[in-house]
């Protein structure tokens, strides 16, 4: 029975790949996540990283950047040498690139940028990581990966991935990472200790 | 600028030397006039004819193995990829796609390699040899597989791979849906030793020796659909059992882990009769990623393991 299934599909491939077309989801391709080159912003990349690469074996490879201008630049390329598919946000920023103002409420805010960024830039807010970023402002702001919507059509599973880190780093977890990094380790070294001891990796 | 293109031609006149040099004394052991061996230069192209293979072959670009064709290269044939990166993604795509056959037998003392052609080698310089919708029997024995993506990717065809060597390669096998034996390899020093994304067969890894790896085999399906068409319920047996066997093989000492269940990877695993490097159970499982770590995976059922090194395991005439 399986034999005979697997002879049809054989015969279905040679009809498919006459032209020796490969398809890319056998043999692999890259996820570029774009970061600036701030403690903070290294760290969470080098997180994503790890846990894509380890739990998908999908090769996901860094984009540093200036600024944040150049980053969504490059979240808004369709190029494939310059584009970004995962990036990490957090509201308070969100609202300043949009022009708005803050909300009182993080949760509200939270679902208001996330409701605008879908509608308008075709990019899907996933839940928040759990730590605040204060950036000397009274309104607590919250960080959470952004995926492109065009991504999920190659990697439906990211999602389920990335969620994963949903509510798993508090203030204090983040504010560790950041204080060993600061004191001369690796992200990337401090990144892998934070999964291997979550059971992430 | 300058400095690399000189690598590069130095490289290429020493391979060249290297090749006149091993051909001359061949030939003066057997009493005949030195003849050159062949050193092949390929370019993107499809080979649409049966063709023999030996010497120096040089590829840049993709060189692809028509459905008409096999290729058949002979013991002690260097098979060099050039790193090019069309797509600037970090990945060398010099490959060698086998859509029609590929027989490649090397003896021990005369393995067949396939490796970098860089002065400076290292994993990812080429894309990888792939086997792809073949429909013949491939066969690959003695073969070496150096700074590859993959150093050898087996995906909906037939093959039989044995006795090879798998090092410095970003993983040494990857295959998918496959008919195929894997029987007493040496996979060691790679990223991931063997990678696959399906639990059917008919499979058998058997007697290889995985060592040295960050990851020594990792089983990550696909991630293509949301959904699932696994057949959820097989009365309680492993899921591959009856068609992928993997068993006898010295799995140990890889750096993470030796064995990881990727992401919805559900289902439980049968890999019992192999050596962990030791058979207390705790340790084992501390070198294994399933659902000890994460529950929402599968188990691997890893007993009853071999208490000692297997010895059968790894090449057949190689220093075990």
């Amino acid at each position: 029975m399986f034999q005979g299934i697997f002879r049809i599909l054989l015969a279905a491939l040679f009809m498919i790949t006459t032209t020796a077309g490969v398809s890319q989801a056998c043999v692999g391709r890259i996820l570029y996540i774009g970061a600036t080159k701030t403690t903070e912003s290294e760290t969470m990349a080098e997180l994503l990283v790890m846990l894509i690469n380890e739990r998908t074996g999908t090769n996901v490879k860094i984009k540093y950047f200036d600024d944040r201008n150049a980053i969504y630049q490059a979240f808004k390329s369709d190029e494939e040498e310059t584009r970004v598919d995962i990036i990490v946000e957090n509201t308070a920023a969100a609202m300043a690139y949009l022009g708005r103002k803050r909300l009182a409420e993080p949760d509200r805010e939270y679902l208001e940028v996330k409701r605008i960024y879908e509608e308008k830039l075709g990019v899907i807010w996933l839940k928040p990581f759990g730590f605040t970023n204060h950036q000397g402002e009274e309104i607590p702001s919250v960080s959470a990966p952004l995926i492109r919507n065009d991504v999920l059509t190659n990697y439906p599973l990211l999602p389920r991935i990335l969620t994963k880190l949903s509510g798993a780093i508090d203030d204090e977890t983040f504010r560790g990472m950041i204080a060993r990094i600061t004191a001369g380790e690796k992200a990337k070294n401090v990144a892998r200790d934070f999964l291997k001891a979550g059971k992430f990796i | 600028m300058i400095k690399p293109v000189l690598r590069q031609v130095i490289f290429s006149l020493a391979l060249v030397a290297a090749a006149l040099v091993g051909s001359a004394a061949a030939a003066s052991d057997e009493g005949q006039a030195p003849s050159p061996a062949p050193l092949l230069n390929l370019q993107d192209q499809v080979i649409k004819t049966d063709t023999t293979w030996s010497g120096t072959i040089i590829i840049e670009g993709v060189v692809v193995i028509g459905r008409a064709a096999t290729l058949t290269i002979a013991p002690g044939t260097a098979i060099r990829f050039r790193k090019i990166d069309r797509d600037l993604d970090g990945t060398g795509d010099s490959e060698l796609r086998v859509l029609g056959g590929i027989i490649a037998e090397g003896v021990a003392d005369k393995p067949i390699t396939f490796a970098s052609a860089e002065p400076e080698p290292a994993p990812r310089d080429w894309s990888y040899l792939l086997i792809y919708t073949s429909g013949r029997l491939n066969r690959l024995n003695f073969c070496e597989f150096r700074h590859g993506f993959s150093g050898l990717q087996v995906q909906f065809s037939t093959a039989s791979v044995k006795n090879s060597l798998f090092t410095n390669n970003n993983e040494g096998l990857r295959f998918g849906r496959a008919d195929l034996a894997v029987e007493n390899n040496r996979f060691v020093n790679n990223s991931i030793g063997i990678r696959f994304t399906r639990m059917e067969g008919p499979v058998l890894i058997r007697n290889n020796e995985i060592t040295g790896n960050r990851i020594g085999i990792f089983l990550v399906p696909s991630g293509q659909n949301i959904r699932d068409f696994f057949e959820p319920d097989r009365g309680g047996r492993a899921w591959n059992t009856g068609r992928l066997e993997i068993g006898a093989n010295n799995i140990h000492d890889n750096l993470a882990y030796n064995l990881s269940l990727g992401e919805k990877q559900l289902w439980n695993l049968d890999m019992s009769g192999n050596y962990w490097g030791t058979d207390q159970g705790k340790l084992i499982e501390a070198t294994i990623f399933d659902r000890h770590r994460d529950e929402s995976l599968g188990k691997v059922i890893y007993k009853p393991c071999a208490a000692e090194k297997i010895p059968e395991a790894g090449p057949i005439g190689a220093d075990r």
